[in-house]
């Protein structure tokens, strides 16, 4: 399978996120491989049997070592479960980097912006007109963190 | 009952003035009725905390020695305008030439938190002016005037902005999610002061108002006036009508009411607190005041085509719009607001204690807003016989 109908998959994802039926979430992840699987071709393994979309951020891989990758993936989450579980089979370490949004509400006007853009619910304004963020309801789909005219939204790794 | 301007302003300097906010007005009037109201209640204060363009920063600086008559001045990195020698204007809109998301509105801002801000011009090439380049620094303790002008400081009514497109699409009003999957409004509805004179009974040319902290003036109608909107039965137009434009010097504004913004696709965007008192001078005014959510529609636009004219998804009420899901289509769409509700709310409160602490007077308008305007369009003359 050529390059080329990776992409087209990953462009299909964004609509789904667009229509926000099965929202997509994106997770980050420090793989630690021992040299005997630095062969196994993971991004393709995720994207054609998990459909899911994999960014990597940082790859420190040395022949005849142990090599080191930090990954973003990016898909539906009962498929992330799956893949970190097969990643896991093939005896490479999985380290999960929690990733959360962070509103810093010195300089929230409490305008509203982001919350016409959370789909997942996770944002409302309160009785009083003030920002609400339910923090379990967020995907972390980070719609919010451009939305905000303030810069009020950043993500946390 | 009548009442004027002048008997309240009297009630102020004495102490007696009965003031309310917009919120309270509206509980009391619910209550106890129009007359009740009108006997007792003297001025409600209203106020918006919305998005605006349209504005400009008008700002003064000294003489430079050798003289100068600034030409290509950059404020920040900002470019402003000319006006006189050493006169400049600055766009609220306009972006700094290293960062889109930087601009004149948020140098507003700077400006009215002390921050020192840099100023680099050229001069022009005239005999008396013989300064031919100036680089500083200065904040708003060094400058002869800095005054903000809102041309449309305070919109009447506003849309609903959906997208029934198949592509997202970022626009002046936010983020549009397509195939109807969110929508936006701009409003400050029932605290909105020209909601609760809906046919600027009480507010005209010459009447003061609260800008971000600092007293100004009404100017007069503002951008896009358009008077002839169509209105609900309760007098409110379904769209944007009524604009004011109001001006305020920004030595007594505090940043927290003037904020620079960045909308992605639309760029550098002011938000800015506006309040206005309305007295009451009788029974009419006060039953204009009584209007809340229900009685105040407004009309959904499909932003999915790029046009002037677009079309519409019929109307809906700001208390349906309050509750985050409005019916468009038929299908129930997630909707938000772009514009601050807590904000108005507390800028309502100020109003109202400036006015109970004799630091906010009323003042009589010299003369009416001019609702005879038609809104024109701007068209192409190519193709005309010359
Ligand atoms: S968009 Fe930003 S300023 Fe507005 S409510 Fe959300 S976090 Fe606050
Ligand atoms: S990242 Fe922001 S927009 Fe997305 S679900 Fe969380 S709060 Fe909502």
């Amino acid at each position: 399978m050529s390059k080329k109908k990776d992409k087209n998959k990953t462009l299909e994802t964004s609509e789904l996120v667009v229509s926000g039926l099965n929202t997509r979430t994106r997770k980050r992840v420090i793989l630690s491989f021992p040299p005997s699987v630095l062969q196994t071709p993971i991004t393709y393994i995720l994207a054609k049997e998990y459909d899911i979309a994999s960014n990597i951020l940082r790859a420190e891989i040395a022949p005849e070592e142990t090599g080191k990758l930090v990954i973003e993936m990016d898909g539906l989450p009962d498929k992330l479960e799956e893949a970190i579980k097969r990643i896991k089979e093939h005896g490479i370490e999985v380290t999960e980097i929690a990733r959360k949004v962070i509103f810093n509400m010195d300089k929230c006007t409490h305008c509203g912006v982001c919350v016409s853009v959370c789909l997942a619910g996770a944002l409302k304004l309160d009785e009083e007109y003030h920002l609400q963020f339910i923090e379990p309801k967020c995907t972390v789909c980070e719609m919010c963190v451009p939305a905000c005219p303030f810069n009020v939204v950043n993500i946390d790794i | 009952m009548q009442r004027t301007i002048e008997e309240i302003n009297d009630k102020i300097k004495n102490e007696r003035a009965q003031v309310l906010t917009a919120s309270e007005a509206k509980e009391v009037i619910k209550e106890k009725g129009s007359k009740y109201f009108t006997d007792n209640i003297d001025i409600v204060t209203c106020a918006s905390f919305e998005m605006n363009t349209n504005a400009l920063l008008y700002l003064s600086f000294g003489q430079t020695d050798p003289l100068i008559y600034f030409m290509d001045p950059y404020i920040n990195n900002v470019p402003a305008y000319v006006l006189g020698p050493t006169d400049l204007a600055l766009s609220c809109v306009l972006s700094s030439r290293d960062n889109l998301e930087y601009g004149g509105a948020h140098i507003i801002e700077d400006l009215i938190l002390g921050k020192d801000i840099h100023l680099k011009t050229n001069g022009r090439n005239f005999e008396v002016y013989p300064n031919k380049e100036f680089d500083t620094w200065f904040n708003i303790k060094n400058l002869n005037c800095a005054r903000l002008v809102l041309n449309q400081a305070i919109n009447q009514n506003n849309i609903v902005a959906a997208n029934s497109g198949a592509n997202d699409i970022n626009s002046n009003m936010g983020t549009l999610i397509g195939k109807l999957e969110n929508s936006t409004f701009n409003s400050s509805s029932f605290l909105n002061p020209l909601i609760n004179d809906p046919y600027c009974k009480t507010i005209g040319v010459g009447s003061s108002v609260w800008v971000a902290g600092g007293h100004g003036i009404v100017l007069g109608y503002g951008s896009n006036h358009n008077p002839n909107q169509h209105r609900n039965k309760h007098s409110i137009p379904i769209g944007p009508s009524i604009t004011l434009s109001a001006f305020a010097d920004t030595d007594q504004m505090k940043s927290k009411w003037v904020r620079g913004g960045y909308l992605k696709s639309f760029g550098v965007v002011l938000y800015v607190g506006i309040g206005i008192p309305i007295p009451v001078l009788n029974e009419e005014i006060a039953e204009a005041l009584s209007i809340t959510d229900e009685n105040i529609h407004t009309t959904i636009v499909d932003f999915s085509i790029p046009r002037r004219t677009k079309p519409i998804f019929g109307q809906c009420t700001y208390s349906e719009l309050r509750t985050s899901t409005v019916l468009i289509n038929e299908k129930p769409t997630l909707t938000a607001p772009l514009s601050s509700m807590a904000y108005a709310i507390e800028i309502c409160k100020i109003l109202k204690d400036e006015i109970i602490n004799k630091d906010f007077f009323l003042t009589k308008s010299i003369m009416p807003i001019d609702m005879n305007v038609e809104l024109k369009k701007l068209d192409s003359r190519l193709g005309e016989l010359v």
